[in-house]
C-alpha cells in the first residue's frame, strides 16, 4: 500500500559533497532532497586530525550568502555529551581571528562572514561534525585571507559551547529534576543539548544533538506525543559508528499525519515535518547500538501544539 | 466530538473486578466469563491470596465443589526478581475422599470435569500469591458436595503440576532462552518489550487443549523483533491478558502498551488491566510497550494444546 506521507521520509544520502570542503564522504542533503525545506545539511565523522571547510589551502577562507551553523559533537554515548576530547580551531572574519576550542560546540557563521579552515589538531577519538546551511543549496565564494592569524575576540561570541545551550541534559550537568521536560518518555534522549535562536545569534533556527539508547515512546503526553509546529522542521536520525555512515543501530516507528500513518526508520533518515503537519508518536522498537538524533527546526523557538488524547 | 469507533474495539476488554460466584472466594477478584470475552468459551479469574489462613474455592472447609468442565488453577508468585518463588505455602484437596496436596512453588492444578476439589488453604505467606483460574466452559457452574474422610492415597498427584515451561524443540536452537528452572528469557531473545521472565506450559503437560503462561514484564519496546513486527495469526482462539502486580489495586496495570489488531494494524492502547481477544485467524500484534512505571504481568490463554503461530512476512502498517 502506497503511503500518503512516504515522500517526507528521506533516507540520508552519502556523497562527497562540494569539492574541496571535506576530505571524506559524508551525508549531504540539500533542499531538493529535503522536500524543499530551504536548508542544506551535512553529517559525518572526523576520525583523525585534518583540515576542512575548506580543505584546499589554509590561505583561503569561505564566504556563504546565508547563515551557517557548524556543530562539533562527541559520539560516545557512554561518555558525557559535554566531552569532546579534541582540540579544534577555526579562523573567523576578515581579521582572520583564530579561535581554539576543546569542548563540543556549535559555531555560528553569519552570512557573508569569511571563515575557515577548520583545523582538527588533536583528537582522542572520532567525533561527529554536522553543518546546517540556511540556504537551499551549498554556495560559497573562496576568498584569500587578508591578514595573518590574529588572536582577537571580535568573533568569540560565535563559538557556542554545548554547556551554554538552553536545554542541556548531560551526565555531569543535568538540570534539576523539576526543570526537566516532564513529558519525556523512555525512548527519548539520555543526554541532549538544544540550541535556540537566542543562543545562536538570533538565527531563525533551533537545533539539537542527543544520544538515544532505549526503547519506548518519546513523548509521554496526549495522543502519544502527536503534535504540530507553525514552522518547518527536519528530524534527523543518524548513527554513531564512525566507520559506517549507513548504520543506524535501532528501529523507530514514526507516525505522520492526523491519521497517524506509521513509518519505520531503520537506517539514517530525515523525516520532514512541514509546518502544520501532525507528526509523532515516535516509538523506539529496539536499539542495538546508541544512535544520534538531530532536531533541525526553522525558527528561533520550538513552538509546539500537542494533540489531546483520543476520546 | 463523537468518539471514533475502532473496527476491533470489541476485542479489547478491560478486566472487570467483582465478587464472582458466591462462596468461592472471600475477596473481590477479576472475573470474566464468555460473555465478557466476546464469546470465547472460557471463564477466567485473577486475584491475590493476601493473608495466611484464607480458605477459598470454596470458602467452606467442609465442602468440595465439582464442575461440569475442566478447570485449571494456577498459583505463582509476584516476586519480579524470581518468578520461581511462590512466596508462601498453599494446600488443595482433591477427590471425594480428599487427598491433600501442599505446594510451595509455582504450580498448576488441573481439575478434570467431575473431580471434587477444594478448598484451597493458604498455610504460610511471605508475600501475596497470584492465583488465576481458567474454566473451560463459557460460565462458572458448580455443585457442592459433602466431603468424605481424608485419604492418604496419591491418586490425584498427577494433577498437581509444577508450573514450568514445556520444553519445545525450538528452544534448543537458542541457548539461554530457557534456563534449567523452566523459565524463558524472552526480552533477551524475542524483543526488548517481551517478558523478563516467563513460564509457558502447553497441553502436553496440562493434558488439555490449552496452553497458558505467566510472565513478568518491565521493559519498553517491541515484543517480537521480526520483519512483521510480530504480526501473526493462530488457528485457535486466544485471550491475551494484561494484569497488574499490585495486590492492593486490581485496577492498576503500571504500564502503557500498544496492541495492534487486524491486517490493517489498528492501534489499541492498553493502560489498565485488559484482555485482548484474538479469535482464530485474526491478525494481531505488533505489541509495543510505550512505558513502564511498575512491572506488570501478562497471561496467554490459548485454546489449543499447542501454540501454532503463522508470522506475517512483513509489517502491514
Amino acid at each position: 500500500m502506497e503511503k500518503k506521507y512516504k515522500n517526507l521520509v528521506k533516507p540520508l544520502i552519502m556523497r562527497a559533497g562540494p569539492e574541496g570542503l571535506y576530505p571524506d564522504m559524508r551525508i549531504w542533503m540539500e533542499s531538493k532532497d529535503f522536500e524543499g525545506l530551504p536548508v542544506h545539511f551535512s553529517y559525518g565523522f572526523i576520525k583523525e586530525p585534518c583540515i576542512c571547510h575548506p580543505t584546499a589551502t589554509i590561505q583561503d577562507m569561505l564566504v556563504h550568502p546565508y547563515d551557517e551553523v557548524l556543530v562539533f559533537a562527541p559520539i560516545d554515548a557512554s561518555g558525557d555529551i559535554l566531552d569532546l576530547n579534541a582540540e579544534i580551531s577555526i579562523d573567523l572574519g576578515e581579521e582572520n581571528e583564530e579561535h581554539v576550542f576543546y569542548e563540543p560546540a556549535a559555531i555560528v557563521i553569519p552570512k557573508g562572514t569569511p571563515h575557515g579552515p577548520v583545523k582538527v589538531r588533536k583528537l582522542e577519538k572520532p567525533i561527529a561534525h554536522y553543518l546546517v546551511g540556511l540556504g537551499p543549496e551549498y554556495r560559497a565564494e573562496v576568498v584569500p585571507k587578508k591578514a595573518a592569524t590574529t588572536m582577537g575576540l571580535k568573533y568569540i561570541r560565535l563559538i557556542k559551547p554545548f554547556r551554554m545551550a538552553r536545554l542541556c541534559l548531560s551526565k555531569k550537568l543535568a538540570p534539576p529534576a523539576a526543570a526537566r521536560l516532564s513529558i519525556g518518555g523512555p525512548g527519548n534522549a539520555d543526554q541532549i543539548i538544544w540550541f535556540f535562536g537566542d543562543n545562536l545569534e538570533d538565527v531563525k533556527l533551533n537545533v539539537s544533538w542527543g544520544f538515544y539508547t532505549s526503547p519506548g515512546i518519546w513523548h509521554r503526553i496526549g495522543r502519544g506525543g502527536a503534535h504540530v509546529h507553525p514552522v518547518d522542521e527536519a528530524l534527523i536520525f543518524v548513527g554513531l559508528d564512525p566507520n559506517n555512515l549507513n548504520y543506524l543501530g535501532a528501529q523507530v516507528e514514526f507516525a505522520l499525519g492526523e491519521e497517524g500513518e506509521r513509518h519505520l526508520i531503520k537506517v539514517p533518515t530525515a523525516v520532514i515535518a512541514p509546518r502544520g503537519l501532525v507528526h509523532c508518536p515516535e516509538i523506539t522498537l529496539w536499539v542495538d547500538k546508541p544512535y544520534g538524533f538531530i532536531v533541525l527546526c526553522l525558527d528561533a523557538e520550538h513552538e509546539t501544539t500537542w494533540l489531546p488524547p483520543e476520546e | 466530538m463523537t468518539k471514533k469507533i475502532k473496527k476491533y474495539e470489541r476485542f479489547v476488554k478491560p478486566l472487570i473486578v467483582r465478587m464472582g460466584p458466591e462462596g468461592l472466594y472471600p475477596d473481590m477478584r477479576i472475573w470474566m466469563e464468555s460473555k465478557d470475552f466476546e464469546g470465547l468459551p472460557v471463564h477466567f479469574s485473577y486475584g491475590f491470596l493476601k493473608s495466611a489462613g484464607i480458605i477459598c474455592h470454596p470458602i467452606k472447609s467442609d465442602e468440595a465443589i465439582v464442575h461440569p468442565y475442566d478447570e485449571v488453577l494456577v498459583f505463582a508468585g509476584i516476586d519480579t526478581k524470581d518468578i520461581t518463588r511462590l512466596g508462601g505455602e498453599v494446600s488443595i484437596e482433591l477427590g471425594e475422599s480428599p487427598e491433600e496436596y501442599v505446594i510451595s512453588e509455582p504450580t498448576v492444578v488441573v481439575v478434570p470435569r467431575g473431580t471434587p476439589h477444594g478448598p484451597i488453604r493458604v498455610r504460610k505467606l511471605e508475600m501475596p500469591i497470584m492465583h488465576y483460574l481458567v474454566g473451560l466452559s463459557p460460565e462458572y457452574k458448580a455443585t457442592t458436595i459433602a466431603k468424605k474422610e481424608k485419604s492418604t492415597e496419591t491418586k490425584y498427584a498427577h494433577l498437581v503440576k509444577k508450573f514450568r515451561s514445556t520444553p519445545l524443540p525450538a528452544y534448543a536452537e537458542r541457548p539461554g532462552f530457557m534456563d534449567e528452572r523452566g523459565v524463558l528469557h524472552a526480552s533477551k531473545f524475542v524483543g526488548p518489550g517481551n517478558a523478563d521472565q516467563l513460564i509457558w506450559i502447553y497441553g502436553v503437560d496440562l493434558e488439555l487443549d490449552l496452553n497458558i503462561s505467566w510472565g513478568f514484564y518491565s521493559q519498553c519496546g517491541v515484543w517480537h523483533r521480526m520483519p512483521s513486527g510480530g504480526a501473526h495469526v493462530h488457528p485457535v482462539d486466544e485471550a491475551l491478558i494484561f494484569v497488574g502486580l499490585d495486590p492492593n489495586n486490581l485496577y492498576y496495570l503500571g504500564a502503557q502498551v500498544e496492541f495492534d489488531l487486524g491486517e490493517e494494524a489498528e492501534r489499541h492502547i492498553i493502560n489498565v488491566p485488559t484482555a485482548v481477544i484474538a479469535p482464530r485467524g485474526l491478525v494481531h500484534c505488533p505489541e509495543i510497550t510505550w512505558w513502564v512505571d511498575r512491572p506488570y504481568g501478562f497471561i496467554v490463554l490459548c485454546l489449543g494444546a499447542e501454540h501454532e503461530t503463522h508470522w506475517l512476512p512483513t509489517l502491514t502498517i
